[in-house]
């Protein structure tokens, strides 16, 4: 009798461990993938989004979604490149999706790549109901930034009042205004706005510890010893 | 049938001098790179079956060996023979690089150093999954995902029976010494 359980416990759990692993559940996979990212492990968070993907079938929405987490880990682990593979996907996949846009505008213009991040913002900007007012500061900001290395600052002017009206409290923004005041000689203008930029900057923990928030503390203070040169 | 006799004679007589056929050890080599890129790929998408993998590839190599390269084939380059020992050390390392090779191919970039790194420092975990036997009775598969010490526990047991399955298939010995 005993021999005859093991035997018929052993082919259904054969069964159950082959359709376990081999037979994938997409919706399940991404939301092991989204509790992996949630825990940080990232390897996992890749792995499942990988996995949801190759198992969708061509459940658009899931692919998608996979596709987003995984441009997400990529551009947070220092992957632009991949990034940018992934955003392309995603935005192919979906091409009304405003946000999508509005980050590999982002990753462009990391890359200084400054005309193609402003073609990527204005037609983010065409559908970005749905995108966070926080979020929008942020890419207008962006926008503004990409304006002003190609040298159009009215165009950064506007972004930086268009950026303002979304967010008050961005260290970004501040920066952006400082920088075309600068650009425009009002020494004065650039410090003020580029202080309220540092003190912005200091309230969030993480805004000076990325690479991007060291240049613009090297910025303040380039601004600052000028000024006080002035001043003297 | 002459023929086959004596070509037969000559491949024995290698053994006897403690010789071994250059083709048979780069067969060995070549089967354990292509099987160790595909377990790791495998290992890294679908999940590491401890014991599973490392019994098939121990019983494999030395058996596709054997069907692919006989030892009674004539031999046209020889060279002295390893040792048992020495020459399953060849095909594990051998295995064992294009098993991390196999890794970061089915990452999607690569760094397989840094993802075992991570998975013994507790950052992340591997995906493990078997059958185990209830109170010696009722089977029931399982799958967890595991790191750090345990992790390597498990590799080394896997590895251990890998490593003796080799050695055994291998059976490098003179044939006198058999």
């Amino acid at each position: 009798m005993i021999k005859w359980v093991r035997l018929v416990t052993l082919i259904v759990a054969l069964f159950f461990l082959g359709a376990g692993v081999f037979v994938l559940d997409a919706e399940k996979e991404l939301n092991l993938a989204y509790r992996a990212f949630k825990h940080r492990d990232m390897d996992q968070a890749m792995r499942h989004a990988g996995r949801a993907i190759f198992s969708s079938g061509n459940d658009k929405k899931i692919i998608g979604s996979a596709l987003k987490l995984e441009y997400t880990i990529a551009d947070r682990l220092g992957h632009p490149q991949k990034a940018m593979v992934y955003l392309g996907q995603a935005i192919l996949l979906q091409p009304s999706c405003g946000l999508c846009y509005l980050q590999r505008g982002d990753l462009e213009y990391k890359r200084k790549n400054y005309a193609a991040a402003l073609h990527d913002f204005e037609k983010g900007f065409e559908n970005a109901a749905n995108v966070s007012p926080v979020a929008k500061g942020y890419y207008y900001a962006r926008q503004g930034l990409s304006h002003l290395a190609v040298g159009e600052d009215t165009q950064a002017q506007a972004d930086f009042q268009n950026a303002l009206r979304h967010d008050l409290e961005s260290p970004l923004i501040f920066f952006l205004e400082s920088k075309i005041l600068d650009k425009n000689g009002d020494l004065d203008g650039a410090y003020e706005n580029a202080l309220q930029g540092y003190r912005l900057g200091r309230k969030k923990t993480k805004f000076f510890s990325s690479p991007e928030g060291d240049l613009w503390l090297r910025y303040y203070a380039d601004v600052m010893i000028r000024y006080k040169g002035a001043q003297r | 049938m002459k023929i086959q006799k004596a070509e037969n004679k000559i491949a024995q007589s290698h053994l006897k001098t403690g010789t071994i056929n250059v083709y048979r050890l780069a067969t060995g080599v070549v089967l354990a790179l292509v099987l160790g890129a595909i377990a790791g790929w495998v290992r890294y998408w679908y999940g590491y079956f401890v014991l599973g993998q490392g019994t098939l590839v121990g019983l494999f190599i030395p058996w596709a060996v054997n069907i692919l390269c006989s030892r009674d084939l004539p031999p046209r380059k020889i060279m002295k023979n390893p040792g048992a020992m020495m020459h399953v050390l060849i095909l594990f390392f051998c295995f064992m690089i294009a098993q991390a090779i196999g890794f970061g191919m089915g990452q999607p970039w690569f760094d397989p150093v840094g993802w075992l790194g991570r998975i013994i420092q507790d950052e992340t975990r591997e995906t493990v999954w078997g059958i185990s036997l209830l109170g010696g009775v009722a089977a029931k598969n399982f799958q967890l995902g595991v790191n750090g010490g345990f992790w390597i526990f498990l590799n080394l047991f896997d590895l251990f029976f890998m490593g003796f399955f080799l050695l055994v298939g291998i059976n490098s010995q003179r044939e006198d010494r058999q």
